[in-house]
């Protein structure tokens, strides 16, 4: 196949995925309208309609729903997520290049390392309490805690897998150690390092709600927690239904950016 | 010989032939290695004792798995010797240097850098000022003919370029010792012919020195000035030859139909071949 035939095939791939994913959406939310509101099948207070759905999150954009409209919950969700997320990134980013590039660091660090990876984040959460109180801290943390994970996985799996013998053809050219990781083994890692940033926001995100039982006053998680209490089904829907929309426009986002970064790779062109 | 070697002047009267420059640029000293195993202790090399002498295009041929490459990549100092010195222009080495660059049968061009980048790459890690990195570069593309691709990123290019990029990575560092792994191992049979001329004539234009591992005794007999055949695991020389005729003056399919050549060849392999039959 020539290289402009083989394009071509892809994109009709990527067409049909799509259409094929329209149409898988669109009958889910037909399905979801048919037994609530077409066929009356289930009660609102079960599963409230989409429609009613609908109208509470153009309500909830402009009046307030426990102190704070849709933006102020929105936001207040979000800076937890981008705050855990970044100091994961900071700790989880190095600690795991360090681990891919020296032995000596990885013998250290590995066993400990395997031992809090299975620990899902919401077991944290006591932990958190004991440490932080109720309280934003706690919160941050746990969603911290979430996020390390993958950023050091990713990281260290980027710099593992580099081909060893670019980095022993940059020290045959003269390169020391250390500018042989900088130049050559972190550069080609980029892709991955990324894709680790991206589960790592994929986790934060999904963690912020259980992490807003801890004492929040605000939040997407929170809204949907509490209408549970409220027996406000629907704007329990809509919160849920934003945080999995966030969570999708995050990772694709990230994708892009892996994407961008990875021009060099034939995959890619 | 004697270890003075290194001193000896070269003589005025050179003429371009690089031949009657005798000083010793990388000397082996009993070098032998030996690999831990799960199987346990495996011997890849014994002892060996060989000398480069500036200009020398040497090719080291023998079976596969005898050592050919645990040999380079000791004198490129990426592999530590079990025991013995190497001595790289008669002092001890130890750590890798652009004065002994290497050429990977996986070319091993760095993926995020464009042609250019590759080729200035050990230029700029030795602080060679930008101006002249530019004229450096701008000339070994030259030599192996891709100005054309100097802005292309290595997986853009065919496997002919690539390898072209990565000979155009190490000798823009004028090593002392250019060390080649199997160079044309991944090429095509066209290509290969093509990329053996080019080398020669490079070679011969810059002086190089050269010690090539290498499959093809076609190959050595077309290149090299000295063929060292070594013996099945553990390597050690089992016998060198000298090549008396420059064939590499001619077309590798010229250099082919002369008979001196074949009967080489033949010598040659059988020498090879006895190696490879008496593991069998
Ligand atoms: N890192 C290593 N660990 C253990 N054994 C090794 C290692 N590297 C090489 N060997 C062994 O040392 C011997 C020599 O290997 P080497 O790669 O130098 O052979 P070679 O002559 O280059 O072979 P080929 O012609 O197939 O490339 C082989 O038997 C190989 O299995
Ligand atoms: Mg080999």
């Amino acid at each position: 196949m020539t290289n402009v035939e083989w394009r071509r095939a892809r994109r009709r791939r990527r067409v049909r995925a799509t259409s094929v994913g329209a149409a898988s959406t669109i009958a889910l939310a037909g399905l979801w309208y048919l037994s609530t509101d077409g066929l009356g099948l289930v009660s609102p207070l079960f599963l409230p309609s989409p429609v009613a759905v609908f109208e509470r999150l153009i309500e909830f954009t402009q009046r307030d729903y426990q102190g704070a409209t849709l933006i102020g919950h929105l936001f207040a969700s979000l800076r937890i997520v981008a705050i855990g997320w970044f100091v994961a990134g900071v700790i989880g980013l190095p600690l795991g290049v360090a681990m891919g590039w020296s032995r000596r660091v990885r013998t250290v660090v590995s066993p400990v390392f395997e031992l809090i990876r299975p620990i899902p984040p919401i077991a944290w959460i006591p932990l958190a309490i004991l440490w932080f109180g109720l309280g934003t801290e706690a919160r941050v943390f746990v969603v911290t805690i979430s996020a390390v994970v993958p950023w050091v996985l990713n990281s260290y799996e980027a710099v593992a897998g580099v081909d060893k013998l670019l980095a022993k053809a940059s020290r045959s050219l003269g390169a020391p150690s250390r500018r042989t990781l900088v130049e050559v083994v972190l550069p080609a890692a980029v892709p991955t390092l990324v894709g680790g940033a991206r589960i790592a926001l994929g986790n934060a995100w999904m963690t912020v709600v259980a992490a807003e039982l801890l004492g929040a006053t605000a939040g997407l998680g929170f809204v949907a927690l509490n209408a549970r209490s409220t027996l406000d089904p629907d704007i329990m829907l809509v919160a849920m239904l934003l945080i999995g929309l966030l969570g999708v426009v995050f990772s694709e986002g990230l994708r892009l950016v892996e994407k961008r970064l990875s021009g060099w790779k034939e995959s890619a062109a | 010989m004697p270890l003075d070697e290194k001193t000896a002047v070269p003589t005025a009267h050179d003429e371009g032939t690089g031949m009657t420059d005798r000083q010793a640029k990388l000397r082996f000293e009993g070098v032998h290695k030996s690999f831990h195993t799960r199987r346990g202790e495996v011997t890849a090399l014994s002892p060996i004792d060989l000398t480069v002498y500036q200009g020398d295009f040497i090719a080291l041929v023998g079976p596969s798995g005898c050592g050919k490459s645990t040999l380079l990549m000791i004198a490129a100092g990426l592999e530590a010797a079990s025991g013995g010195t190497v001595l790289a222009d008669g002092a001890p080495m130890r750590e890798p240097g652009p004065d002994r660059c290497v050429v990977f049968q996986r070319f091993a061009l760095f993926p995020t850098k464009t042609v250019t980048g590759n080729v200035e790459y050990g230029l700029r890690m030795t602080g060679v000022p930008k101006a002249e990195r530019r004229e450096r570069v701008r000339e070994t593309l030259g030599m192996v003919g891709l100005s054309a691709f100097a802005d292309a990123y290595p997986h853009e290019l065919s496997g002919g370029m690539q390898q072209r990029a990565a000979l155009a990575r190490s000798i823009v560092m004028r090593p002392d010792v250019l060390l080649m792994d199997e160079p044309f191992g991944a090429l095509d049979a066209q290509t290969r012919i093509i990329m053996q001329e080019e080398i020669a004539r490079i070679a011969r234009d810059l002086g190089l020195t050269v010690l090539l591992v290498t499959h093809s005794v076609e190959e050595a007999v077309y290149l090299c000035n000295r063929i060292i055949v070594l013996t099945a695991r553990p390597g050690a020389i089992k016998h060198e030859f000298t090549v008396d005729d420059d064939w590499s003056h001619h077309s590798v399919d010229e250099a082919m139909a002369q008979p001196g050549f074949g009967s080489l060849q033949r010598t040659v392999w059988n020498a090879v071949r006895e190696e490879i039959t008496s593991v069998q």
